[in-house]
């Protein structure tokens, strides 16, 4: 809808005029923008998109043997996988480039506080893993025979949802330490550690035993065991030491990214 | 909010297009299913089977017309008439068997579409993931055409820390002594399993036994009788006549394994008829133990080898690393047949995807051993239909008659004769849809 308005200028230039926005409208502005700016960029959008939709509807649904279990397990994990990527290149890779080319110095001299430039990014973050889970649940549902109680739906979308913020914190940190070309070189490390390790991709104990090991250091496999327990296939129990890993995670990523981020103002 | 300086049509397109996402995703959450709710799949088309030989589960119908409705066989007999309109399959040369029923799997990955292929329609797992068991609950339930077996199971096993059970990656809760059995299987309820298997494998007075701990004999007798107080059947792995005579004597409902270190005493055949317990020999998977060579001659059999996957051949043509076992070849054959001469009621299990076996396959090969020990044919065929239906409370299951579920397979020949000719496979109705059945490439 912004580029209706920005496509009007005498809309545009009135809006310029009169500005003096309030402090949420800046917000939801600079996340809009941010959002424009996505649509605008559809060698990123529609790749990070496909990615996970593409790979549940092999490894989860076509290549899944009738009475398997495989779509309903996968989409707990696959879930988790959605997030990752918006996440990590988003933030990681893209601030790292915006530090580059200047914006971000643009946006730290601005009158723009500083917290609505991340929230831009953590609202797009934020919709694009939705987007990506929403057609994974229909795939699930309707093309995988995956069917779970209302409420489980509903945790399940709240906690892949949810795995944005830890994921984002670690991205940013790298986004703000590193040079462009390192942050992307990392960020694609990271991306494939955290899916195929942490068991986004395919279910850990599938592993050697000293590979199921490295699991237990990643976030990702702890939020994918607590997407699995939602949806029904562990059995509860293990899920307060999930959190309780998720939230250190959480924490550690948040330090690291605050800390980088009082060195890039600099 | 700060869009008021937007102009007043721009700003009403926006928030309906938001309010029409919103709306989109609300109906999507609501679409999407819940367990229970009836997939919106069609049922399978009518069909009939006539002039066909009828083994119904119990006994043979020399020759008759089957018709099939909806997932359900609506008649059987030779007076039956044929409904217009209705698919016709010449059933001479033929008979027409209830779906198997295999009453020992692990069922995994792609367990339960090989199992099908085999026409074992239905499968009783002795101790897998209860997540899977879970999912597939509300499918068995439902009458639309699947493409894999029917799922009952234990879910985990009762067993200890170390014991037999823990040993192939599936966390698996123990116990430590009597004390935990009600919470145990209160737990396993809970869980959604079926039935009640428990590890009974105690050190000998001689302290000789399989390397692994077991639960004790109080803990063993504590979760029997748990199990029976929550009104699920208990039944028992055992491999030596010592703990299964105990465990009878506990008031197991059946064992799962005959043992195979010495045949029955009286003892045992006494406590087992008395107290009507069923066993499932798992003849094959002992064969293979002891080095027997049928399941080679199965994965050889034109009429097994082409359907066989990947993985079935594998399990199926897989060696048992050389050990000190108590196993004895030809103890499990002597056993069975010492047990159907005391009046104890066998149940055909094949203990896929064990080394030396297949699922599915399999229970062609114990189907064959349990004749080879004693059974006749059709005892054989009961013991793979309508008894574990019986036992198990599976109450539409392994019968061909009026109300049950269309599990059915047709066979060339008359395998209430030739017990071999269940391998001859014509056709697979599961929830009477016919099913194409996977053909392999033959591996290198």
């Amino acid at each position: 809808m912004n580029a209706v308005v920005e496509r009007n200028p005498s809309v545009n230039t009135a809006a310029i005029a009169r500005r003096s926005p309030s402090l949420p409208g800046l917000y939801l502005r600079e996340a809009g923008a941010e959002l424009t700016r996505m649509r605008r960029m559809p060698e990123f959008a529609i790749p990070t998109l496909a990615l996970p939709v593409m790979f549940y509807s092999l490894f989860g649904i076509a290549l899944a043997r009738p009475g398997s279990g495989t779509a309903g397990y996968l989409l707990a994990t696959y879930g988790v996988f959605a997030a990752l990527g918006p996440s990590l290149f988003g933030f990681g890779a893209g601030i790292a480039q915006e530090r580059e080319q200047g914006v971000l110095a643009l946006k730290q001299i601005s009158p723009l506080p500083s917290a609505a430039y991340l929230l831009a990014k953590l609202a797009n973050a934020f919709v694009f893993t939705a987007i990506v889970l929403v057609a994974l649940y229909a795939l699930a549902g309707f093309a995988g025979g995956v069917a779970l109680p209302r409420t489980a739906w509903l945790t399940l979308f709240v906690i892949h949802l949810a795995c944005v913020v830890p994921f984002g914190l670690l991205g940013l940190g790298i986004g703000l330490t590193l040079r462009a070309s390192g942050a992307m070189a990392l960020t694609n490390l990271l991306f494939l550690l955290l899916a195929v390790f942490g068991g986004l991709w395919m279910p850990v104990s599938l592993f050697p035993p000293w590979i199921q090991q490295i699991a237990v250091f990643l976030p990702s496999s702890h939020l994918a065991a607590l997407a699995l327990e939602a949806a029904g296939r562990i059995p509860g129990g293990g899920a307060l030491g999930h959190v309780l890993a998720v939230l250190g995670f959480t924490a550690a990523f948040g330090a690291y990214a605050a800390r980088a981020w009082r060195g890039a103002a600099k | 909010m700060g869009d008021a300086k937007q102009s007043g049509p721009a700003r009403a397109l926006k928030l309906a297009g938001a309010l029409a996402v919103v709306a989109a995703l609300v109906a999507l959450f609501v679409a999407l299913p819940e367990p229970g709710e009836s997939p919106n799949v069609a049922l399978a088309p009518a069909v009939a089977i006539r002039d066909v030989r009828v083994f119904d589960g119990e006994r043979v119908i020399a020759r008759a017309n089957v018709v099939v409705r909806d997932g359900r066989i609506v008649a059987v007999g030779a007076d039956v008439g044929i409904p217009a309109g209705v698919a016709v399959v010449d059933g001479r040369g033929h008979t027409l068997l209830p779906g198997l029923i295999d009453s020992h799997v692990h069922a995994w990955g792609g367990a339960l579409q090989d199992a099908l292929n085999f026409g074992v329609t239905t499968v009783l797992d002795m101790f897998g993931d209860p997540a899977t068991l879970r999912e597939l609950k509300p499918a068995r339930e439902a009458f639309a055409p699947v493409q894999h077996a029917d799922l009952f199971g234990a879910g985990f096993l009762a067993t200890v820390a170390g014991g037999h059970g823990t040993q192939f990656g599936l966390k698996v809760p123990t116990l430590t002594g009597p004390g935990d059995a009600d919470a145990w299987v209160a737990a396993r309820i809970a869980d959604g399993s079926d039935y009640v298997k428990l590890v009974y494998e105690p050190k000998g007075p001689n302290g000789l036994g399989p390397p692994f701990p077991s639960i004790d004999a109080p803990t063993m007798a504590a979760v029997v009788q748990a199990a029976h107080a929550r009104g699920k059947l208990a039944v028992a792995h055992i491999s030596r006549l010592g703990p299964a005579r105990e465990a009878l004597a506990a008031g197991v409902d059946g064992l799962v394994h005959v043992q195979a270190d010495v045949p029955p005493d009286e003892t045992m055949l006494t406590l087992a008829a008395e107290r009507r317990a069923f066993v499932i020999p798992t003849l094959a998977v002992n064969a293979s133990i002891t080095g027997g060579r049928t399941r080679f001659e199965l994965a050889a059999d034109p009429r097994i080898a082409p359907f066989l996957s990947p993985e079935q051949r594998e399990t199926l043509t897989a060696d048992w690393p050389d050990r000190v076992s108590v196993f004895r070849a030809g103890v499990p054959a002597q056993s069975v047949r010492a047990l159907r001469a005391a009046g104890v009621e066998i149940l055909a299990g094949s203990d896929a995807p064990n080394l030396g076996t297949a699922q599915g396959a399999s229970m062609h090969e114990e189907l064959a051993l349990l004749v080879d020990a004693g059974l006749t044919p059709v005892e054989a065929l009961a013991a793979a239909t309508s008894r574990p239906a019986r036992r198990f409370a599976l109450p539409d299951r392994g019968r061909i008659v009026p109300g049950a579920r269309a599990d059915l397979v047709l066979v060339d020949g008359d395998p209430t004769v030739d017990i071999r000719a269940t391998r001859a496979i014509v056709s697979i109705w599961k929830n009477g849809a016919r099913l194409e059945r996977r053909r392999y490439p033959a591996s290198p």
